[in-house]
């Protein structure tokens, strides 16, 4: 039976993208930070033989070390995985650094996946076909990043600096799939579109919450993009090339910049050694 | 030879961002906070982003034995300093009748007490023919006398009352001191409820921590004495001079019963 990773998975897509996996005969690593929500989502599943697929696991994005913990409680409840879903995203009205120093956004956002993916290397290896797909956002058309201010020390604005991890996500895709040694790994973006999720209302307020709440009227139920999800980390479609940005079934053009290998290249070297990684693909 | 800047309370919301902006400018520091765990992580992720050494070491300042010890390992390995970022300090929210013993303990003897031992000993290694900054870290609390946060905002008070005393005795010797006033964090999931459930009034007066720290460093090399970012907490320092102290003080009660039922309604949203 295939595994897959799915982080986020307590709320929002993370959780849809859940839901429908188990319809599909395949086990699912689910992980949250929050142990009640994880109790949740297994309760909310109707069918005892689904339950018994979905393995909760706890873990948090916020510092490399947590991600590497997380990876090996991944591998301790498998020996091979299928794919990754890297859900998992914040917002924040605030200007936070987490307790490396890194600021939350980016951290979260960009580095967790982009390590996760890392040490989980060794397991995707183990499928015959695997899929790391990463959720974005068209909003990555507004990202810009200042490398000699990563962690927005001089200028940090929520929506700058949600828009900048998303170019990251696109730019991470296409520089993994322009490096990677491995033909039976893919790595793609998606663009979820407009979602009715609470991403939006768990760390901001004011203005930026109204509009938020505004939006997110106006967007589809998380298990639209869900389903194009597990879609895309079933099918294993051949015909998409690596690192494309995928919306719906199909790849669409990202941004100018998500295509610049200069950014690519740069960014993967900076990641590397934020996340203390010394040799990607030799995990 | 090479100085340091200490930094207490470094692993904390305002202590990263003096950290990260620091280290960013290419400062040689010297971190503290209660866990070790915590400094590592923190000290490795600088480490890696910003290239630099740091150097650090753990120490509970709440307690006078682990205070003697940390300052024992530093005399004993030479180092100097040029700077002193005095970050640790507690909050307690609540009735004074209710407090433990121990809470008040320990809030006196980290806000004032750790304070007052650590800048006299930092002091005594000070690096030689290089000007010594100091700052410490009061709150916008230290203007007025706040019922159910008596005691931090009475600590914060000693905090800047002490630093305008010191700062014209210890000037001659080239040590330059300031006190930093500044308004509710926005740094960890309680001190942001805490900003929410002060409605308007703590969206307006809160600022971005990194914000704080630039302007903070910015007056701190001006020799500013009492800094506090932001205009309206600029406002309303200026303000709490005028205002008797026993009226502003049933005003902060009032906000504050508004505040805490404002919190009890999103904590408990059926009642």
């Amino acid at each position: 039976m295939r595994t897959f990773v799915v982080t986020g998975a307590t709320s929002g897509i993370g959780k849809a993208t859940v839901l429908e996996l188990i319809h599909h005969n395949v086990r699912v690593l689910a992980v949250g930070r929050d142990p009640l929500k994880l109790e949740q989502l297994v309760g909310e599943i109707a069918f005892a033989e689904h339950r018994e697929r979905v393995i909760p696991i706890l873990g948090n994005l916020e510092t490399t070390k947590e991600v590497g913990e997380l990876a090996k409680a991944i591998a301790r409840n498998t020996h091979a995985i299928s794919g990754i879903i890297h859900v998992a995203g914040t917002v924040s009205t605030w200007h936070r650094l987490t307790s490396e120093g890194f600021e939350l956004q980016f951290a979260v956002n960009h580095l967790a996946p982009f390590a996760l993916t890392h040490h989980l290397l060794p397991l995707l290896r183990q499928s015959e076909k695997a899929t790391v797909l990463v959720v974005g956002s068209r909003s990555h058309r507004f990202g810009s990043i200042d490398f000699d201010d990563i962690m927005m020390m001089n200028r940090y604005h929520n929506l700058t600096a949600y828009a900048r991890s998303k170019l990251m996500n696109n730019l991470f895709v296409k520089e993994f799939a322009r490096r990677s040694p491995d033909p039976n790994i893919s790595v793609f973006a998606f663009d979820p579109g407009l979602v009715r999720t609470e991403i939006g209302l768990k760390n901001t307020k004011g203005i930026e919450s109204i509009v938020w709440k505004w939006r997110m009227k106006g967007g589809v139920d998380p298990s639209v993009p869900a389903a194009f999800l597990v879609y895309h980390a079933l099918n294993q479609n051949a015909d998409i090339p690596n690192g494309s940005y995928l919306k719906g079934r199909l790849p669409i053009r990202p941004s100018l910049s998500s295509n610049r290998e200069d950014l690519g290249k740069r960014l993967w070297e900076e990641s590397l050694k934020l996340a203390g990684i010394t040799s990607y693909f030799k995990p | 030879m090479s100085s340091y800047v200490l930094i207490t309370g470094a692993t904390g919301g305002l202590g990263r961002a003096f950290v990260s902006s620091l280290a960013r400018s290419g400062e040689r520091l010297y971190l503290t906070d209660r866990n070790e765990d915590r400094l590592a992580m923190l000290g490795e992720g600088m480490r890696r982003e910003y290239g630099v050494e740091l150097l650090y070491g753990a120490c509970d300042l709440a307690d006078e034995r682990d205070r003697d010890r940390f300052f024992e390992s530093l005399t004993q390995s030479s180092i100097r300093f040029h700077g002193l970022i005095n970050v640790a300090g507690l909050d307690s929210e609540g009735e004074f009748s209710s407090k433990p013993i121990s809470t008040i303990r320990t809030l006196m003897n980290v806000n004032m007490l750790a304070s007052v031992e650590m800048l006299q000993r930092v002091i005594s290694l000070k690096a030689a023919a290089v000007p010594f900054y100091v700052l410490n870290v009061a709150s916008l609390a230290a203007f007025q006398p706040m019922p159910y946060k008596a005691l931090y905002a009475a600590s914060k008070r000693f905090l800047v009352q002490w630093t305008l005393g010191i700062r014209e005795e210890l000037r001659p010797h080239g040590i330059h001191v300031s006190v930093l006033c500044p308004a509710g964090m926005p740094t960890t999931d309680l001190t942001i409820e805490r900003i929410d459930a002060q409605g308007l009034a703590g969206t307006l007066t809160t600022l971005n921590t990194s914000i704080v720290v630039r302007r903070s460093l910015r007056q701190l090399y001006r020799k500013k004495a009492v800094i506090v970012p932001g205009l309206l907490n600029q406002f309303i320092a200026l303000l709490s001079g005028w205002i008797p102290s026993t009226w502003s003080a049933k005003l902060v009660k009032i906000q504050w019963s508004k505040a805490l039922s404002r919190r009890c309604r999103t904590l408990h949203p059926n009642e």
